[in-house]
């Protein structure tokens, strides 16, 4: 069994970009000097991954302001809505309202994105999409929801088309809601996943019990699936099967709390998952997004994950 | 301060600070759009006070130089407790003019606390948290000095506000009580620490101020709770932190909940023993084709005959309610409720995100459209 380790989520602002930003809204700052610091902190998040032997890189998605927002730039027919909860935080997204059919505008999405290796993409998955997205089209929901996976089929092929290889879909809203009509979830990953883009697709789920998903995977043609330990019973999640060829997901780095996990208790972690349910693979990872930390309390928190780095046996 | 009147009006949190507060208590020269805010509101919140008057003259003349910073602090409960009165309210406070925010203030009056940094609440706005790193307790009673001005000066029957311990609780990391559980963190792990967390900061820091501010004359406490709703599965914890937090003192405890999903706190919430009212928003889900009232059927539907602040003027938006639309909202709370007795009439929360302006004239409307429901009720 091969065990690695990484980062699944979005990663805090630093205190400096933070004062920057709120600078800049008070007009005391330039844009220019916002973009350098986001340019310099993402350069400090990629050297933090790879100084723990992360297995890619995320360059911690500094400047998105949700899951959502950078899609909804790279399309037309979706508005950015009102303030709404992220699910049981005290954090807040903008609703992706959808007012017509989305249509796909090539070249946004990857200014959002670090110039590096080995980089994975993270990408609000369909059925969390569709989930959370406000249908104001007047058509069916299961249209709009396919319209809005076809729409992310777009961006991952624009972006495989310019070297991106690994995408990874943030789904909480199925491990939130705790079950998901199998044909529609295979649906739409069949439509985000098709024509033979040859990349990875992966997926994280948080927020509550994500064990029941990870037998579908290959069936929605991911080859991991993360979940959430800290909302996910153990027993649970060993209760659950492992498909060949797919790695498991240990969200095991907890951002809901301030309190840094031991070694010594994710080694346990890993070794009882390890005995009963035998994956391929295993990845060792947040358990739901990092930028509800600081980022020194999430950059100490992570680092406990170097000692899971590039293990195998 | 005589009997309250049928339907009265209240304030729920916060004002907007006025710029010249701000800027008056850091000391210093004041801008000319700090000055021009303190001229237009003056007639909106006269000052009669010889304690103000010099203060106040300095200040009108662009200069806080010299000015202790408490005193403007004064100053300026006393301006958003007179705006609040002359607005026409039954029930008022200060504004929170002397508060920064909800949550550090209480923290930094407690123990067992460490800020971390700030946290994003949305796009670029931040809040500071903090995390409990050792069992909690209180420094000393807070909120005492504020009460007690309030209390000396305001014409209307002051309402104290305070945050409530299972916000204080959800807005904090928890590391102290969930290190004491054995092994990895898991759901049951983590819900079992958080129980401990909430419950020590009831009996160990919001009793003990509540029971301070009672002897200090503190009549009608309102406890904050925005984070309520936050986890629908733990009503029963909301609950328990309120009668841990109220046990064995008499006082008038209201509780207030906002943008919440009241079909899960309800009927839940009704175990909060101690509860006189229920302080909560509807107007922001009063919109077109949609009844935002019809929430209130919880109340009449489960026998609960407790007192409702009902929530009229939506603090959202800044197009300002008619005294007609307030009206008719108040109506039909009084329809879903069945007894007039029971409404209290209040913005759906604090008006912080308005100006003064339209903080102003949405209670002015407020006030109006409830005369309009008394005459019609009596």
């Amino acid at each position: 069994m091969a065990t690695t380790a990484a980062v699944t989520t979005f990663l805090p602002r630093s205190e400096e970009v933070i004062s920057a930003t709120r600078e800049w809204e008070r007009g005391r700052r330039s844009k220019e000097d916002v973009d350098t610091l986001y340019q310099k902190w993402t350069h400090e998040v990629l050297r933090f991954e790879e100084e723990q032997g992360f297995g890619w890189k995320t360059g911690g998605h500094l400047a998105w302001h949700d899951l959502f927002r950078p899609l909804i730039g790279a399309s037309q027919g979706i508005a950015v809505g009102a303030l709404t909860r992220w699910f049981e935080t005290n954090t807040f997204y903008r609703r992706p309202v959808i007012e017509e059919l989305p249509q796909f505008v090539p070249g946004k999405l990857a200014s959002y994105l670090p110039q590096s290796s080995d980089l994975v993409v993270i990408l609000p998955g369909p059925w969390t999409l569709a989930g959370l997205a406000e249908n104001r089209t007047g058509r069916r929901e299961s249209e709009v929801a396919e319209s809005l996976a076809h729409l992310l089929h777009s961006v991952i092929a624009e972006l495989s088309a310019e070297g991106e290889r690994r995408f990874l879909f943030h789904e909480p809203l199925l491990a939130y809601a705790g079950e998901a009509p199998e044909d529609e979830l295979q649906k739409l990953y069949g439509i985000v996943t098709a024509g033979g883009i040859p990349a990875q697709f992966l997926m994280w789920t948080y927020f509550g019990d994500g064990s029941w998903i990870v037998p579908e995977a290959p069936r929605l043609g991911v080859s991991m699936v993360g979940v959430d330990l800290s909302e996910t019973p153990l027993g649970e999640l060993t209760r659950s099967r492992v498909p060949s060829g797919v790695a498991l997901g240990l969200g095991c780095i907890d951002p809901r709390t301030s309190l840094p996990e031991s070694q010594e208790d994710i080694a346990q972690l890993v070794h009882e998952v390890d005995s009963k349910l035998h994956p391929g693979s295993m990845v060792l990872g947040p358990a739901a997004p990092m930028d509800l930390l600081p980022w020194e309390t999430a950059r100490e928190k992570l680092s406990v994950l170097r000692h899971f780095a590039g293990r195998s046996g | 301060m005589g009997a309250e009147p049928l339907l009265p009006t209240q304030e729920v949190g916060s004002l907007r600070k006025p710029f010249w507060l701000v800027e008056g208590a850091r000391g210093g020269t004041m801008s000319p759009g700090a000055l021009r805010e303190l001229a237009d509101n003056l007639d909106r919140a006269p000052f009669s006070e010889t304690l103000s008057t010099p203060t106040l003259e300095q200040l009108k003349k662009g200069s806080a130089a010299g000015i202790p910073t408490d005193t403007v602090r004064e100053v300026g409960s006393l301006f958003g407790l007179r705006f609040l009165e002359k607005a026409g309210l039954d029930l008022v406070y200060d504004g929170e003019m002397r508060r920064v925010e909800m949550y550090e203030y209480p923290v930094q009056h407690s123990t067992g606390f460490r800020f971390l940094g700030h946290v994003r609440s949305f796009d670029n706005k931040y809040y500071r948290k903090a995390a409990c790193v050792d069992g909690v307790g209180l420094k000393n009673p807070y909120h005492l000095e504020e009460f007690s001005f309030v209390k000396e000066h305001a014409q209307r029957l002051p309402k104290v506000p305070v945050t409530g311990a299972y916000t204080l609780a959800d807005w904090s990391w928890n590391e102290h009580y969930l290190r004491q559980q054995p092994g990895w963190k898991g759901p049951e792990q983590r819900r079992s620490a958080q129980r401990e967390f909430v419950v020590d900061i009831a009996r160990k820091i919001i009793r003990p101020t509540l029971k301070a501010l009672v002897e200090k004359g503190a009549r009608v406490i309102q406890i904050d709770e925005p984070a309520a709703g936050t986890h629908p599965l733990e009503t029963a914890l909301v609950v328990e932190s309120f009668n841990e937090s109220t046990q064995g003192i008499d006082a008038k405890f209201v509780m207030h909940i906002c943008f919440s999903d009241y079909n899960s706190l309800f009927p839940g919430m009704f175990e909060a023993k101690n509860c006189r009212q229920f302080l909560l928003e509807f107007a922001n889900r009063d919109v077109e084709g949609r009844d935002g009232y019809e929430d209130l059927a919880l109340f009449e539907d489960m026998n609960d005959g407790r007192e409702v602040g009902v929530g009229v003027v939506d603090i959202h938006r800044d197009n300002i309610e008619t005294a007609e639309l307030v009206h008719q909202r108040i109506m039909k709370a009084v329809k879903y409720l069945k007894d007039p007795t029971r409404v209290y009439v209040n913005p759906d929360c604090g008006l912080r995100t308005r100006s003064l302006d339209v903080s102003w004239q949405k209670l002015v409307r407020m006030v109006e459209g409830t005369e309009l429901a008394r005459k019609e009720l009596t």
